[in-house]
């Protein structure tokens, strides 16, 4: 485990270079096996359509979540919530206005 | 930043942490609710102490941005929930309330009430009705709770869960209420067949069914300590699933702990990021298993996925094939800030 997590902190550094992040943007799974983090193709499709338009690590941290989940994420079908599927909780986690 | 390279020397990774932290004082209620998830009554003693509360407060993380207090009914706790939202004010915490409004029948025990909390510090609070609770609770205490409390300038909302032949709607209610142009205060979902539900309701029908569910937002961001002194990594909307407990006998020391461990943990790793639906789905391509067509909820596809033996009894299999994939996933998004 301590030497998964130490790849992905290499990855992460590499990341701030802007040359490797655009190789990223190409091949996400070439790069990140370079650092010894296996990615599925399937994931890797949804992560290139997600970074598509992004330059720097940055400028992908500064979207937030909403990057990955509109561009790429999970399917999002009207569950009849318009809130993702939960329950009505009796409170807790539900944002009051979304 | 700093914590996070902390993490990295030790050799812990920092992924999802908690934003939410529940915590149901009670599962007593005055209310027999047909679809109630805790299956709550006034003859339930399910309830957490005080100092234990207080203690579970004092020990939550800084990544915490609300505490939440909800049952069964918090307000059976009495001025004792005046100081468990103090403590959880004092430490920086929003905090919120959850409640069925029984209390609403005079104005002026609406005030008092209401009044003890906002010199407690309360931000928040959440009124569950609908149909169900219209039985025990009528439109006239929620309207008084309502707008009592908006005058006191806490944000407020009401619950409400719907099935497809319901009467109140989220229009109905925001038009009884009074409010204006839109209805965003009001937050409606489908029924979900959990708790007791799943034996009273079982011939609802639901909005609607749903072919493909989502992720689930709530476990490991959100978890709860039960009032059965469980520590859950959700809402514990199904309690009473091994796989969701962190702790089963919960102690404030071991919180972060408990905590930390979770966040490893593959199988909550995966029902955040995907949902229950998508390790149904998983468990069904690859084992060749029928997984039910109509789920109405994650709630629902949980309790699908860990309480029908069929099912479940693959779980360990798609973590031990699957597991390391969904990590990966995660630490990935963790590094592009978009989990």
């Amino acid at each position: 485990m301590n030497t998964l997590n130490q790849s992905f902190q290499r990855l992460r550094h590499a990341l701030q270079d802007e040359n490797i992040f655009r190789s990223f943007q190409s091949d996400p799974i070439a790069l990140s096996a370079k650092y010894g983090v296996e990615l599925t193709p399937e994931f890797a499709k949804k992560l290139k359509l997600g970074l598509q338009n992004i330059n720097t690590l940055e400028h992908a941290q500064l979207l937030g979540k909403s990057g990955f989940r509109m561009e790429c994420g999970p399917e999002q079908p009207d569950d009849g919530t318009g809130r993702g599927g939960g329950y009505a909780l009796p409170g807790i986690g539900m944002p009051i206005v979304d | 930043m700093l914590r996070s390279l902390i993490l990295f020397f030790l050799g812990v990774s920092d992924m999802i942490k908690p934003t939410h932290f529940a915590i149901h004082v009670t599962y007593a209620c005055p209310l027999v609710c047909a679809h109630c998830c805790f299956s709550s009554t006034p003859e339930n003693t399910d309830s957490l102490h005080i100092d234990h509360i207080i203690e579970t407060i004092n020990a939550l993380d800084s990544s915490i941005k609300m505490v939440g207090f909800t049952g069964g009914e918090p307000f059976l706790l009495g001025k004792k929930l005046n100081d468990i939202v103090r403590a959880a004010s004092n430490k920086g915490f929003t905090t919120r309330v959850i409640t069925s409004a029984y209390f609403g029948k005079h104005d002026f025990i609406v005030k008092k009430k209401l009044m003890d909390l906002y010199h407690s510090g309360l931000n928040e609070l959440t009124i569950s009705w609908d149909e169900y609770h219209k039985k025990f609770i009528p439109f006239e205490y929620i309207y008084s709770v309502f707008w009592t409390a908006k005058q006191l300038g806490f944000t407020v909302s009401i619950n409400m869960v719907k099935e497809k032949n319901s009467v109140w709607t989220k229009e109905k209610l925001g038009r009884e209420l009074g409010l204006r142009d839109n209805y965003d205060e009001i937050i409606e979902s489908n029924l979900n067949l959990n708790g007791r539900a799943e034996i009273e309701l079982h011939d609802a029908i639901p909005i609607e069914s749903v072919g493909k569910l989502t992720p689930c937002s709530y476990v490991l961001a959100g978890p709860t300590l039960s009032a059965k002194n469980k520590l859950l990594a959700c809402c514990g909307v199904i309690p009473e699933t091994s796989a969701l407990i962190l702790d089963h006998d919960f102690k404030s020391e071991n919180l972060n702990q408990r905590l930390q461990e979770a966040s490893n943990n593959p199988l909550l790793n995966w029902l955040h990021q995907y949902g229950p639906y998508d390790i149904l789905q998983w468990i069904s391509l690859h084992y060749n298993v029928d997984i039910p067509k109509n789920i109405n909820g994650n709630c629902e596809a949980c309790r699908v996925l860990f309480h029908t033996p069929d099912i479940a009894c693959h779980i360990q299999n798609a973590i031990n094939d699957r597991g390391l994939e969904v990590m990966n996933e995660v630490n990935i998004l963790n590094i592009l800030d978009w989990l």
